[in-house]
């Protein structure tokens, strides 16, 4: 039973990754690229606790964490760098 | 219908609502005028579907291992998301990515302009307020 | 956010800075106990040595940090956040899903405590409750910038700002001392008042 729930949500989140990747092609600014890849992860975070789910195993948990902590470190390095010169790009 | 049924029901919910609270979020980040409400989709749906789907697997797993690797994680989510919100709210404002019409207020700018531009901290990255509210914002699409 | 401190500041940044921190190596002793997932004295001992050295390696001014926690006030602090989260969410995905265009603002509330400790706290669980996301703050007035989602309707932006208050309320009667209390209830008469 499950396995039909995470089946399910991950068809979800392979929505949502779709969407997400379509902001970060479509920018406009580097920002939005910066937050859409911050879901991006909290996405992929989500995907690999589904798959845990499903197969009712505790070995990925260690990456959970791996990659909360990479998705904050990355974005707020980002951020910093970005906020010391403009981001906007021309039309 | 033993409690391990119950469980792992109550676990599949979690995860499915978790699931749809992330969809929710990307819809919201597609769909939003301006970072600014992108900033919005990303920090609470986010946030709660994370949550949900950490409790939909500790609801599977059951196992106390699982249980603290799980609220680490959440935890860190939780103090982690505002931070990165906030700098990348702080740095789109600064750099005019807003669209000033689509604001009804904005006290940030009269306060940067009522300061002479210096934000009181003295950390050197002071900014000009954004346009005035009649100007087109940067992001006209 | 760059530290760029005069002269005075480092000086009186440094006399903060450093030193023997028991509870910051007593959190980092936890957060490690979380992370093998083992009560065992080998893990503990670990624990308090990493936080030693990750506090003397890498040190952060300590927070002056007066007051002393009432669980009952933090439980309820938690629970209404997490009321106020679940509420944000469906805002937000409703919102999603809409037609409508949002309206939205850039708001100045300054906070009745001084104080970095429930600063920071304020604006952490601001971010994540209804319609807000915390912009700038600054330290010299304890004064939030944040931005509303959504305020198109009548009386949604002073609803927001009183929404920040109360956090502020709650955050303080949960954590502060009974002084920084009775402080934020003499301040709120003089609003009231004035």
């Amino acid at each position: 039973m499950t396995a039909a729930f995470a089946i399910a949500g991950m068809l979800m989140l392979a929505a949502a990754a779709a969407l997400v990747l379509y902001r970060v092609y479509r920018g406009p600014t580097n920002l939005d690229r910066l937050i859409a890849t911050d879901i991006l992860l909290v996405i992929v975070i989500a995907g690999v606790g589904m798959e845990a789910a499903w197969h009712k195993r505790a070995t990925s948990l260690p990456l959970l964490m791996v990659l909360g902590i990479v998705s904050f470190v990355g974005g707020v390095a980002i951020a910093r760098f970005m906020s010391h010169d403009s981001d906007r790009e021309a039309p | 219908m033993t409690w391990s049924t119950v469980l792992d029901a109550a676990g599949g919910v979690c995860l499915l609502l978790g699931a749809f609270m992330c969809l929710a979020g990307a819809v919201g980040l597609v769909r939003f005028p301006d970072t600014l409400s992108r900033l919005h989709a990303a920090t609470k749906p986010q946030t709660l579907g994370l949550i949900l789907v950490l409790m939909g697997l500790s609801l599977t797993l059951r196992t106390w291992a699982a249980v603290t690797t799980l609220v680490f994680v959440g935890a860190t989510q939780f103090f982690t998301s505002p931070v990165t919100a906030q700098l990348v709210g702080r740095s789109a404002y600064r750099h005019r990515n807003v669209r000033t019409d689509l604001l009804i207020v904005d006290e940030l700018s009269e306060a940067l302009a009522r300061d002479g531009g210096a934000d009181g901290d003295g950390d050197g990255d002071d900014a000009r307020p954004p346009a005035s509210p009649d100007a087109p914002g940067p992001l006209q699409p | 956010m760059t530290d760029r401190p005069t002269k005075q500041g480092r000086r009186h940044r440094a006399s903060r800075r450093g030193g023997f921190q028991p509870r910051a190596i007593i959190a980092v002793a936890v957060a490690w106990l979380f992370l093998w997932d083992r009560i065992t004295w080998g893990n503990i001992v670990n624990g308090l040595i990493v936080g030693l050295v990750v506090t003397l390696a890498f040190p952060l001014p300590s927070i002056e940090f007066a007051g002393h926690p009432r669980p009952l006030r933090v439980a309820h602090l938690i629970l209404r956040f997490f009321i106020d989260l679940v509420v944000a969410s469906i805002q937000v995905t409703r919102l999603a899903f809409s037609p409508k265009r949002p309206r939205n603002a850039v708001i100045e509330v300054p906070l009745r405590s001084r104080s970095d400790f429930y600063l920071t706290i304020t604006a952490e669980l601001n971010a994540l409750v209804p319609g807000s996301v915390v912009l700038d703050a600054r330290r010299s007035t304890s004064t939030l910038f944040l931005h509303l989602l959504d305020v198109g309707r009548p009386g949604a932006i002073e609803e927001g700002r009183a929404h920040v208050y109360r956090v502020e309320e709650r955050v303080v009667r949960a954590l502060g001392s009974d002084e920084e209390i009775a402080d934020l209830e003499r301040r709120k008469r003089e609003e009231e008042l004035a």
